[in-house]
């Protein structure tokens, strides 16, 4: 027999959609639309101008990506960055918080000063770190000089890369609380059964507490790669000269990331088309370590299963 | 407890302390450089070795800051805008999930998929589209993008809401029902004062991202128009104005202007916010 919907089925429908009828403008016209659109304009040669100037020209842009220089030394440093600083942020991140987890006084204090730099964002960071690593003037130069006197090292220009994953490692409270809130989510009769069995503080932490908290670890590594292969601010305005009434972002070529590429050709040389292709190209690329890293956490996230049912335990 | 075990659990403990309060003052370094840089006068930065911390702050930095150029004018920008985002955002978001939450269709499951999926969607891909759209209708140099965006409504939203609405007992709504409420009284009268935490909290962080975005306001504004946190970049510097030339010490003194708002309204809903922050971390 055919399930007819009942009165009160169709009413309970038609109050779902007048809910959900923002989300559902949001999806389609605000994000679809222009996302299907601006697929279209990657295959013209859109500047900005007039539409009637723009014109259809194939697959010439990402042809041209490919053959752009700027676009692969974007990806060199986006990688870098992204396979670098991600896992040494997470390391750092939860490494503070086994370190709080501990019987330790005053917990909260440290929890709380520890945490206070990620709440900074990316727009004063920068501000502050460029005092930081200002050659003549800043602070880094002038801690290394103690020990070795002279050092003038200019490290914006010279070590991009560095500078901006050790900025960005400031902010690693944001994870620490996280993983903070995970570790301790651990029954404590697990550990106490395992102390029992004569498991020693390592083998207690390596065979119970880290298989537990994995979902909560991947889930910031996944988040934290499709972050940081877009990341645009910091490496923007970091690398760029703030000082200077009309402030053009000068970006020294070698320090630039795909994404500050893509933003430059955009919004600086209004060429469109082009920087809609490059938007592309990442996303595609989004997605893809997106699946491996999904795919990789069958290997290592272990997720409870309820015995009865074979389901996961939410 | 044999006395060799108590001196290593003492020295494991001495380590841990040691090992916190170096990185205690290893965070806090910058957090000091920000003060100090912002007490600086110009010819302060120019000596060799660096000062420390200055012989004579110049704390009339702070007050420099509101004598520039149009900073309270930014600073209203600033408060307008996160204001207006933060309340249609959590307005429209806490429809959408409630929607989500408590409706008995079978359809919201696979809608959902969709909610979450828009998360994963690289921004520049819809970002430079909007952009073109938005200025071909006019709205440049105009807040109503941020409208637009605000009753669009925002997928970590729905989802941190929809997650706290799912732990309403039903029995609450059964009750409502029986007393002849609709869905639409039941969502106001029962669901929003009840979630008044939950609610909070997503003001907070919808007003924290608009306080400190800085790419949207960029491109879309100029002039007097723009908030403070684009001004700030530009060294609360005015286009014909030398003598509110780019100055890092007021700049700084700017910085701390930007911070301290979001650190208060932090603090103040801070349970929530940790609270929603490890759900939302924990449930992927």
């Amino acid at each position: 027999m055919v399930h007819r919907k009942s009165r009160a089925e169709k009413r309970e429908l038609r109050s779902f959609y007048f809910f959900i009828a923002p989300w559902l403008f949001g999806f389609f016209v605000v994000t679809i639309i222009p996302l299907l659109w601006g697929g279209y304009l990657s295959f013209t040669n859109y500047t900005g101008l007039n539409m009637a100037h723009a014109k259809m020209v194939g697959l010439s842009n990402y042809f041209r990506a490919f053959r752009d220089p700027e676009v692969w030394n974007g990806l060199l440093h986006t990688g870098i960055i992204t396979f670098v600083g991600v896992p040494l942020g997470l390391i750092g991140g939860f490494s503070l918080a086994v370190l709080l987890n501990q019987k330790v006084r005053g917990q909260g204090l440290f929890r709380t000063i520890f945490y206070i730099p990620s709440l900074v964002p990316a727009v004063a960071m920068v501000i502050i770190w460029q005092t930081i690593y200002n050659r003549n003037a800043g602070l880094l130069n002038a801690l290394i000089d103690i020990f070795h006197q002279g050092t003038l090292i200019n490290w914006i220009s010279d070590l991009p890369n560095l500078a901006l994953i050790i900025m960005l490692f400031w902010g690693i409270g944001g994870g620490m609380v996280i993983y903070l809130a995970a570790l301790q989510g651990v029954p404590v009769e697990l550990k106490e059964a395992a102390a029992i069995d004569g498991a020693n503080a390592w083998q207690a932490f390596r065979r119970i507490t880290f298989p537990l908290v994995t979902p909560v670890i991947f889930f910031q590594l996944v988040m934290g790669i499709i972050g940081s292969l877009q990341m645009l601010v910091p490496a923007l305005l970091l690398t760029s000269s703030l000082l200077g009434a009309g402030y053009i972002p000068q970006i020294p070529q070698a320090n630039r990331l795909y994404m500050v590429h893509l933003y430059q050709q955009t919004f600086q040389y209004q060429r469109f088309g082009y920087g809609l292709a490059l938007a592309w190209i990442l996303f595609v690329i989004v997605f893809i370590f997106s699946l491996i890293v999904v795919k990789s956490g069958h290997f290592w996230v272990h997720y409870e299963v309820d015995v009865e049912t074979g389901r996961k335990v939410q | 407890m044999p006395d060799g075990m108590a001196a290593e659990r003492a020295r494991g403990r001495f380590l841990s302390y040691g090992i916190l309060f170096f990185l205690l003052v290893i965070f806090l370094t910058p957090v000091f450089w920000m003060v100090s840089v912002s007490v600086k006068t110009p010819s302060n930065l120019a000596v060799y070795p660096i000062l420390f911390w200055p012989p004579h702050p110049a704390w009339v930095n702070f007050i420099e800051v509101w004598r520039r150029a149009t900073v309270p004018r930014y600073m209203l920008n600033s408060i307008f805008l996160s204001t207006m985002y933060a309340t249609l955002v959590v307005m429209t978001s806490s429809l959408s999930a409630y929607g989500f939450a408590r409706c008995r269709v079978r359809i919201k499951n696979y809608l959902f998929v969709f909610v979450l999926g828009t998360m994963m969607i690289p921004s520049i891909v819809t970002i430079i589209p909007q952009f073109v759209l938005f200025h071909r209708l006019g709205l440049l140099n105009t807040y109503w993008p941020w409208a637009i965006w605000g009753l669009q409504t925002h997928a970590f939203m729905i989802f941190l809401l929809r997650q706290f609405f799912s732990t309403v007992p039903v029995e609450l709504e059964d009750a409502a029902k029986i007393d002849g409420c609709n869905r639409l009284r039941t969502f106001v009268s029962i669901f929003l004062p009840i979630s008044k935490p939950a609610l909070a909290a997503a003001f907070v962080f919808a007003f924290q991202w608009i306080w400190s975005d800085y790419i949207p306001p960029k491109l879309y504004l100029q002039a007097e128009k723009i908030p403070f946190c684009v001004a700030l970049i530009q060294g609360l510097s005015a286009p014909f104005r030398p003598d509110y030339a780019p100055d890092t010490p007021v700049q700084m003194a700017g910085v701390i202007y930007f911070l301290v708002p979001m650190v208060l309204i932090f603090f103040a809903v801070q349970r929530y916010i940790t609270q929603g922050v490890v759900t939302t971390g924990l449930k992927g």
